[in-house]
């Protein structure tokens, strides 16, 4: 228990955080117009520094790899779990294709790099084995295969043609996977490693790491929004089980069976304990799905997740 | 080169790069000037109320340091009063004279303060420990009480509001920085005076919740006045920024200095008190004027000059007084 207290007072003090913006968000300091601006400079300059800046100093170890086969496998068996669900209860198509994605994916970029960074240190071992599982355990896999299932429901759904490049091409040349594919250029080349170790550019990067956990905290404190479950109870139980509570028992059990360390076992099981993504609602809404549905979803699982992370964290870790 | 320009080289090397990628983002039209206004307040409504209350909380204020943080605060209210002065005589604005007077007094005590002073004297030495807290009770607490309040009043003077002080008062009695400010002053006493329980959890997660926030405020700072920033006609912006780099590079040192040497004070204590007087204008203080409705457009690039001048002005002074 000792050693968990470090990561649990992280997401104490990174919930605190959110609730003091939600706090001022309802004095009316902040409005709902505010939050593209900090989703903007999370995704296209705050995240991919940090990334980058991780990377550049790291080396690529096999259990990385074997921690983002873990986390890819745990998030086929959440989505397969969902289809299963929503085929029992008879769901249209549009939803199904929402609630496999919701079911599957987490916020690992936005909300689980600042937790392990907050908890481990920016230039932490464990932040650079976080990003590897992260982008090859999910967020890559989302883009190449995630997407164009979403646009194949999508199509379904509206009998109509759904092309998913567009959508996968923008992860492609977007300022995370950029900084992603630096970072890694850079850690195999030993000369431009240890430039990028430099103090000059270790301060430089950590001022925008950071800031990063205090801007996705006014993100995230901007999004929540009180939401009627009632019409969406049984979605939002489905996608609750599956996402916050299988989802991180998968990952701890696959990475046990398969004996990784003790903190990459950590790091999957923070990485699945994550709420639903935002980019799973976005894409979904692009596709011809419910839109507003897979927000509220996204929204209820954030809310719900300030109980269930620490809860996962202390029951499995 | 010695190790204070290399670290003032440093820091405004990163914050010039910082403040161009911002401006680099809005040109893409990644943000926008409304956007100022989001940052703006969530320095002044967020940020600066949890640094004023974690100072406030976190620093153990020990007597044999009141005369020294006195000198300071006298000079910084001197300073105030030399630049409203000459404002009024060149016939500035409300807006300009509320940046001038905002920037002659403040500097960046807290952002650059704590590595020059490191870089001279080495980072645990009792120099940077005394350091820290001239910047948090002699500069920084002043800042955040009659700072704001004179911003406040010169924004309320631009925009032709009548000064009525009983409801000036009431609006900046309620405001979050000051709010913070004597909540902080309550939980510290109740902490350390009355012992009261649960002090261990304080320290243990809300002290690190505003350490998160202080860490992240360089570059909240940095990004507004990288918003803020924006061609002005060299005509306009001369005599308040040559006003601000006579006032807080030269004279606001020279006061601390006659002071320092005029009550006794150990030659460590004037020697520290000195160097932090001759920081360059806050970063911090160039939003909260633009915040309170000062000219925050002339704040940034009067900001950057006086970064720039301190170049040759910090190393100046030091080499001066070791």
């Amino acid at each position: 228990m000792e050693q968990l207290y470090p990561l649990l007072k992280s997401v104490v003090i990174f919930f605190i955080l959110v609730l003091f913006i939600q706090l001022l968000k309802r004095k009316g300091v902040f409005n709902d117009s505010h939050q593209s601006v900090f989703n903007r400079l999370v995704t296209e300059l705050a995240l991919p520094v940090t990334i980058f800046s991780t990377l550049a100093v790291s080396r690529i170890y096999p259990d990385q790899i074997l921690g983002a086969t873990v986390m890819v496998a745990t998030i086929a068996a959440c989505c397969l779990l969902a289809y299963i669900a929503c085929r029992t209860m008879k769901l249209s198509y549009g939803k199904t294709g929402a609630l496999i994605m919701l079911a599957g994916i987490g916020s690992t970029s936005t909300m689980a790099y600042p937790l392990i960074r907050q908890t481990f240190g920016a230039n932490s071992e464990a932040l650079a084995l976080g990003l590897i599982i992260g982008e090859f355990g999910a967020c890559i896999p989302y883009f190449i295969i995630g997407v164009p299932i979403t646009a194949w429901f999508g199509s379904r759904e509206t009998k109509q043609a759904s092309a998913a490049w567009p959508v996968v091409k923008n992860f492609f040349v977007s300022p995370i996977f950029i900084a992603f594919i630096l970072g890694v250029i850079v850690s195999q080349i030993p000369a431009a490693s240890s430039f990028m170790s430099q103090d000059f550019f270790t301060t430089f990067f950590g001022y925008f790491a950071n800031g990063l956990e205090i801007l996705v905290a006014v993100s995230l404190g901007l999004m929540l929004k009180p939401i009627d479950l009632r019409p969406i109870l049984p979605l939002f139980l489905l996608i609750v089980g599956i996402k916050l509570f299988l989802n991180p028992v998968f990952a701890f059990f696959g990475a046990t069976t398969l004996g990784l360390s003790t903190l990459a076992t950590e790091i999957l099981v923070i990485e699945s304990a994550m709420p639903s993504g935002a980019i799973a609602a976005v894409v979904a809404g692009r596709y011809g799905y419910d839109g507003a549905l897979a927000s509220a979803l996204v929204v209820a699982t954030y809310i719900v997740s300030l109980v269930t992370i620490p809860l996962m964290i202390f029951l499995l870790l | 080169m010695n190790d204070v320009s290399l670290s003032l080289i440093e820091y405004i090397f990163l914050f010039l790069l910082v403040v161009g990628v911002i401006q680099l983002l809005k040109w893409r039209g990644i943000f926008d000037d409304s956007h100022q206004l989001v940052f703006d307040r969530l320095v002044t409504e967020f940020a600066l109320p949890a640094i004023v209350f974690g100072l406030v909380t976190t620093t153990i204020f020990e007597t044999g340091w009141i005369l020294p943080v006195l000198i300071v605060t006298g000079a910084v209210i001197a300073a105030m009063l030399v630049a409203w002065g000459a404002s009024r005589a060149l016939k500035f604005s409300p807006a300009v004279t509320g940046t001038v007077v905002i920037l002659s007094a403040w500097g960046s005590t807290y952002t650059v303060g704590t590595p020059v002073l490191s870089a001279v004297f080495g980072a645990s030495s009792t120099e940077v420990a005394l350091g820290n807290v001239l910047g948090s009770f002699g500069f920084a607490l002043p800042f955040f009480t009659v700072g704001i309040l004179v911003a406040g009043y010169f924004g309320l003077k631009e925009r032709g509001g009548k000064f009525s002080l009983v409801p000036f008062l009431k609006e900046y009695l309620g405001s979050p920085v000051f709010l913070a400010f004597w909540l902080g002053l309550v939980v510290s006493v109740l902490f350390t005076v009355f012992h009261l329980p649960g002090a261990e959890i304080y320290s243990d997660v809300f002290r690190d919740f505003f350490v998160a926030i202080q860490h992240a405020i360089n570059l909240l700072v940095w990004i507004a006045v990288g918003l803020l920033l924006r061609p002005i006609h060299l005509r306009t912006l001369l005599p308040p920024m040559a006003l601000v780099f006579v006032i807080h590079l030269f004279l606001l040192p020279a006061i601390v200095f006659a002071a320092g040497s005029a009550a006794a004070l150990t030659i460590m204590e004037r020697n520290v008190s000195v160097i932090l007087a001759a920081m360059p204008s806050g970063a911090i203080a160039g939003v909260i004027a633009d915040g309170y409705g000062c000219d925050g457009e002339l704040a940034a690039v009067i900001l950057i000059g006086t970064y720039l001048v301190s170049l040759v002005s910090l190393p100046l002074i030091i080499a001066t007084l070791l």
